[in-house]
């Protein structure tokens, strides 16, 4: 049993392929003049806790239980509990889209305290990861991450399409921080944005 | 893509000296049949079954498709009368209509999805809907309304309790609102009974050119014929989990749990309804024969082999033809899995191209979703034969009459005497403060909270709303005057003090609630919600049941057709809603059809205007045995329902119709749960708040108890009506030998003020709303 | 021959027959136009309606896959020389994704999550709508203050802005032609009369020339007087009172046809419903 930690990640994606990542892989391809680079495209429902939580197995167990957070019988999800451990997106350039004033997950957190008597903060955003095509890959970090903020952003319609600035946050990273909403990291490494959400919860 | 190695056999010769064990290996392998289904199979193959015979025909011989318990006893139920053009049998009934509507035909499917709503309460509810639409849409009808009828635990036990009926709600709302099937209301009851079972019964009605309705079998004529499956790449839905496909087959060494449920996906069916709907109309315009059916369980196996039986043919399918995700899967999973948004067309070989390009180029469905579109599996032989291979090997080989062949299971039924009526002891409960409780009741609270989860705008043919009149009222055809009522009934308490009257009330008042608003009550569907069949008791009260339902519709379908009976012209058993805690009451769920030939003059149950009278028409206040007040304001338990004169209550239905077609009436509201009291406190919270309309009323005219006349639920109705045409309605009740009492006016005050054995009670409109409120936001929000 | 409405069926819409039949209510006709029709088939329209619905599956967000439709260059490029453009619900938000509302092609606005007391995501019911002053051709035949029932029926539908008061200044500059209205007939103030937190109360938002206009509620589902809902009062409710007690015959069209109306007078149709 590994110990209780105050943060995790759970990365959760579909079994099946995914439609939406599929549309619009074919969109920004087809559509965005930043597109024709990009290759590949994934995307995870990103639920991040805070608070006094159990121990790994339990922690596994707790979110396994409820569809409040996740469907065991459609989606998968990769638990990240320390910054050490690796996202599942590895390499490529992870975009984080959140709903700016919304993203808790009031409900999540009342069904928690019902089941464990434990108080958890829940937010939940999209990941958008996003690979590039060998040969068009912009050159460096700092390329790259420029690029996929051109990806994602919308301003019109052959640019952007991840984010909608007027009522979403997003933030970039290739490594993504733990955490990633509850608050800005400290040492911002390799980031292109701040984060959202940074106010204290 | 190649097939892993299959085993031939389900079982070998020397094996079928024990069927038990058989049966026992079988089950923990995803298949059932029973033992003695084991001897049956082997004997009527003349051979062991290979693995893919073994599943079709436990999916076959299930309870859900044979009804191999309950049909001999499903025949107590009158199913004809004139306009019936399709009774039970297929995948919906299908009645005729009038004018102006009499080059149309009305559409009706009911069913279950409650164990898998219990286990996962969003994919359950979404795809009971899913299946019920399809079972509409496969007679070549556009799909114009879905109502369910739930029935969920206490939510104050369990947080769990809670998240199946969020979840639930979630379903329906996330897939009848992405379909774009208006969503036409149903009935919410709350016991602590469905706790752990709950009831998740859905219903779907359509439209039809009445020359157009299709048929779920092989066309008669030379053809040839081609099978044509349309719709979600094929996965391993509802086996993905099984031990079936792990164990013996060696497919699925993921170790994941992909595809043991179901998956619903209404935006693919949204984009396959409209795909649909030009398939039909090309298939009309040139006159070309076809045969439709959706995919449920059993999927391709059960939909080819039955499309081919009914049309008394054998059919070749080519399982390698088949659309499928790009992953290894055993050919019989792949045969049999309950993928979902699929039919499967049987039409001309010579246009079954032109029909699959419809599907994979015109409408790009591959575009849309991974892997979706149409292939050509097959085609229809006249050698009575079916038979399935996979790149030549074959998978099922059987006689088509195997298929059709019946399955009986004799159980034993054992009747109980039904509970005794309520005997009034000290009453004595504040009533001003009674009626705030009932209001303030799970089940007799306001449901606007969840309907407004529901779309039930969309399509623009809706008239009256759910929470505007007792039954949701629709106009099918934009243009023309002709309305369509829907109304649905089923009382658990009742049910359970006695399984015949409660069965009778059932019918009564679904078909009460549809007269409510003017509409002739036209035909009847429903689903049994049963316990286990095993358990004497339970098939007692089945039985009894069966019994209750027949004797209301044989009472109750005069004004369809003269003489004639209200005719179930679709229906479903659930049963096994059991557990070791016990079997749910008995719930028969019945959903009426009404007819308006004037959508024009449908009537609400809202107070219109002040200064019009209020006249109570029906049983006279005698008693509170089964009603909510002694359930819930004294906390006793279930007692029997009030009694119910089916000679009576016809009239008052004629009544009810004839008052709303000559347009006397401006409000009727049906007297139910919580009585009179809750029926006016519902008429004054029906209107706008902004017309500030109160209730006066003095129930002294009905010579009762004070408690009995606020809150008896003996069957009646409320009606507003002018000064100037109140006395038609009181002659007309004359003529037909009901009672009616004067009871009140619609006042001008924004108060309900009843009078009643020397005392004045009344409550604000701001207080009686309060109360109805109250209830159903607690669960969303957990303030428990 | 009558003008011609194209009617965009993106896969995934499901209101296009209701709108369709309010289209041919006031006299014009309506061709449906499939999500992968010929886009310089477009061209030969003289107006757009994107119909309510889950365009694409409401994939990445409402409206965002729909708006980068080849179809929607043609409509931006006919939607600049003047022709009317109506997006309803879903397709309201596939015309502020696209930038053509509030215009230039610039994305400028947002239709959020709804946000609402005691509960949350989609939300349906009927509200009330206010004709606010604007140049707008689909009300400008009303007097300003004119209200409206009809349904809403969405999870987003609150307007906003990156920076606060962005709403505030379309109002002022003419762009917000219809407001969710108060029980008083005035702006709404609160939940359930503005059913999502729209930002000024806005419930429908056009382009600075008035010809494009994205409003979330569904006038085409309030085209019979008779379906009003019996909740809300109002002059309406009281006509359909006094239709319906009058025997219930020569039907009135509903309150939402006023919206058609204004396309038709816009096209020089005299109104027939």
């Amino acid at each position: 049993m590994r110990p209780a930690k105050s943060l995790a990640q759970a990365w959760i994606a579909l079994n099946t392929d995914d439609p939406a990542a599929v549309s619009a892989l074919a969109t920004a391809r087809e559509r965005l003049e930043a597109g024709a680079a990009l290759a590949g495209l994934t995307r995870w429902r990103l639920v991040e806790l805070r608070g006094a939580l159990p121990p790994l197995d339990a922690l596994q167990d707790t979110l396994h239980r409820s569809t409040q957070f996740y469907n065991p019988y459609k989606e998968r999800a990769v638990l990240r509990t320390g910054p050490s451990e690796r996202a599942p997106c590895g390499g490529a350039v992870a975009v984080l889209v959140t709903e700016r004033g919304g993203g808790r997950r009031r409900a999540a957190e009342r069904w928690w305290k019902h089941e464990t008597g434990r108080a958890v903060e829940v937010r939940e955003g999209v990941v958008w990861a996003l690979t590039f095509d060998r040969g068009l890959e912009p050159d460096g970090d700092r390329a790259r991450l420029a690029r996929a903020k051109s990806l994602a952003v919308l301003s019109d319609r052959a640019h952007g399409l991840f984010c909608n600035p007027h009522a979403q946050d997003w933030a970039a990273a290739i490594d993504p921080p733990l955490p990633w909403m509850f608050a800005p990291p400290r040492r911002p490494r390799r980031s292109a944005h701040p984060t959202p959400g940074g106010q204290p919860a | 893509m190649s097939a892993p190695a299959a085993p031939v056999q389900a079982w070998s010769p020397e094996e079928l000296a024990d069927p038990g064990r058989v049966s026992r290996r079988l089950r923990a392998r995803g298949v059932a049949l029973e033992p003695e289904e084991v001897e049956r199979l082997h004997e009527l193959l003349g051979r062991p079954p290979r693995w893919a015979e073994a599943v079709l025909f436990g999916i076959l011989w299930s309870e859900h498709c044979s009804y191999k318990s309950t049909r001999h006893l499903l025949k107590r139920l009158p199913v004809r009368a004139p306009q019936v053009l399709i009774g039970p049998g297929e995948d919906a009934g299908v009645v005729a209509l009038p004018a102006p509507c009499e080059d149309l035909a009305l559409v009706l499917a009911h069913e279950s999805h409650n164990h898998p709503s219990q286990v996962l309460p969003v994919e359950g509810a979404a795809t009971g809907v899913g299946g019920i639409v399809r079972d509409v849409g496969c007679m070549g009808a556009e799909v114009v309304g879905v109502l369910d009828s739930l029935r969920f635990g206490d939510p104050r036990d369990a947080v769990h309790v809670r998240d199946v009926v969020r979840g639930v709600v979630e379903g329906i709302a996330g897939y009848g609102n992405a379909l774009g099937v208006p969503n036409l209301g149903g009935d919410t009851v709350f016991d602590r009974a469905f706790d752990s079972h709950v009831l998740v019964n859905v219903m779907a009605v359509g439209i039809a050119p009445r020359d157009g309705v299709l048929r779920s079998r092989v066309p008669d004529g030379d053809g040839p014929w081609a099978f044509v499956l349309i719709g979600k790449p094929t996965d391993e839905s509802g086996f993905g989990g099984a031990a079936f496909a792990s164990d013996e087959l060696g497919a699925d060494d993921s170790g994941d749990r992909r595809g043991a449920v179901q998956l619903p996906d209404p935006f693919l069916k949204r984009v396959l309804h409209v795909a649909n709907a030009e398939a039909f109309r090309r298939i009309r315009a040139r006159g070309i024969p076809a045969g439709f059916k959706d995919l449920g369980a059993g999927g391709v196996a059960c939909a080819t082999s039955e499309l081919a039986a009914a049309g008394r043919r054998g059919a070749r399918i080519a399982l390698e033809a088949l659309h499928r995700v790009p992953r290894r899967i055993a050919p019989e999973v792949l045969l049999c899995s309950e993928t979902q948004e699929r039919y499967a067309w049987v039409v001309p070989e010579a246009f079954a191209a032109e029909l699959a390009a419809l599907y994979n180029d015109e409408f790009a469905l591959g575009r849309l979703h991974p892997g979706a579109g149409a292939s050509i599996l097959g085609r229809a032989t006249d050698d009575g034969r079916y038979q399935v291979t996979w790149h030549g090997e074959v998978l099922v080989d059987c006689e088509v009459e195997a298929i059709t062949h019946g399955r009986h299971a004799p159980r034993v039924a054992r009747r109980r005497t039904p509970r005794a009526p309520w005997k009034p002891r000290r009453i004595g409960h504040d009533p001003h403060q009674a009626l705030l409780t009932l209001l303030a009741s799970y089940d007799l609270g306001a449901r606007d909270y969840l309907f407004r989860h529901y779309d039930s705008e969309v399509q623009g043919r809706t008239w009256l709303r759910p929470g505007d009149a007792d039954a949701v009222v629709i106009r099918p055809h934009p243009g023309r005057a002709l309305g369509l009522a829907f109304a649905v009934a089923g009382q658990p308490h009742w049910c359970a003090a006695d399984p015949e009257l409660g069965a009778r009330h059932a019918v009564a008042e679904a078909a009460r609630n549809v007269a409510c608003t003017g509409a002739r009550p036209w035909a009847l569907t429903d689903c049994l919600n049963f316990g286990s069949p095993e358990d004497a008791e339970v098939m007692g009260d089945f039985e009894a049941t069966l019994e209750g339902l027949a004797v209301a519709a044989e009472a109750l379908g005069g004004l369809a057709a003269h003489g004639q009976p209200l005719p179930f012209v679709s229906g479903n058993v659930s049963l096994y809603n059991q557990d070791a805690g016990g079997a749910i009451p008995p719930s028969p769920i019945v959903m009426c059809a009404g007819v308006l030939r004037e959508i024009s003059s449908a009537v609400g149950l809202a107070a219109q205007q002040a200064g019009n009278f209020l006249v109570l028409v029906g049983a006279s206040r005698e008693g509170l045995t089964g009603s909510s007040y002694v359930r819930v304001v004294r906390r006793e338990d279930a007692c029997a329902p009030p009694p119910l004169d089916l000679s009576a209550e016809a009239r008052l239905q004629s009544l009810a119709v004839a008052a709303a077609e000559g347009r006397w009436v401006r409000a009727a509201h049906d007297v139910s749960e919580g009585g009179v009291a809750v029926a006016l406190a519902e008429m004054l919270l029906g209107a706008p708040a902004t017309r500030g309309l109160g209730i006066d009323a003095d129930l002294g005219v009905l010579e009762a108890p004070l408690e009995v006349s606020l809150f008896d639920e003996s069957p009646g109705i409320v009606f507003e009506i002018s000064p100037e045409r109140a006395p038609r309605l009181f002659q007309a009740a004359r003529e037909r030998s009901l009672l009616a009492w004067p009871i009140g006016t619609v006042a001008a005050h924004d108060t309900l003020r009843l009078r009643a054995a020397g005392e004045v009670l009344a409550w604000s409109r701001v207080e009686l709303a309060g109360a109805a409120e109250s209830a159903l936001p607690r669960v969303w929000n957990e303030e428990l | 021959m009558s003008p011609r409405i194209a009617v965009l069926q993106f896969p995934g819409v499901n209101g296009e027959d209701e709108a369709a039949r309010a289209i041919q209510r006031v006299g014009l006709e309506a061709g449906i136009v499939r999500w992968n029709a010929p886009p310089a088939s477009l061209a030969a329209y003289d107006g757009y309606l994107l119909p309510g619905g889950f365009s694409w599956q409401d994939r990445v967000r409402a409206g965002a896959l729909a708006a980068k439709s080849p179809l929607m260059d043609v409509l931006a490029t006919e939607a600049e020389r003047g022709k009317p453009v109506l997006g309803l619900c879903n397709g309201a938000q596939v015309l502020v994704e696209a930038g053509l509302v509030p215009g230039a092609g610039e994305v400028q606005l947002a239709l959020a999550a709804n946000r609402m007391p005691e509960r949350t995501g989609y939300h349906a019911r009927w509200i009330e709508v206010r004709v606010e002053r604007s140049n707008c051709l689909f009300t400008r035949h009303l007097e300003p203050g004119t209200v409206v029932p009809m349904p809403v029926a969405h999870g987003e539908g609150r307007f906003t802005g990156r920076t606060a008061g962005t709403v505030e200044r379309l109002l002022a500059d003419g762009c917000v032609p219809l407001r969710y209205a108060g029980p008083d007939g005035g702006p709404a103030e609160q939940f359930p009369d503005n059913p999502n937190g729209s930002e000024a109360a806005a419930a429908g938002v056009c382009n600075a020339a008035g010809n494009v206009l994205a409003m979330m509620p569904h006038p085409e589902r309030a085209q019979d007087l008779g379906q009003m809902a019996r909740a809300l009062g109002g002059p309406w409710s009281d006509a359909r009172d006094a239709w319906q007690a009058a025997g219930g015959t020569n039907e009135p069209g509903g309150p939402g046809l006023v919206v058609f109306e204004g396309l038709a007078r816009h096209l020089g149709v005299g109104v027939t419903a």
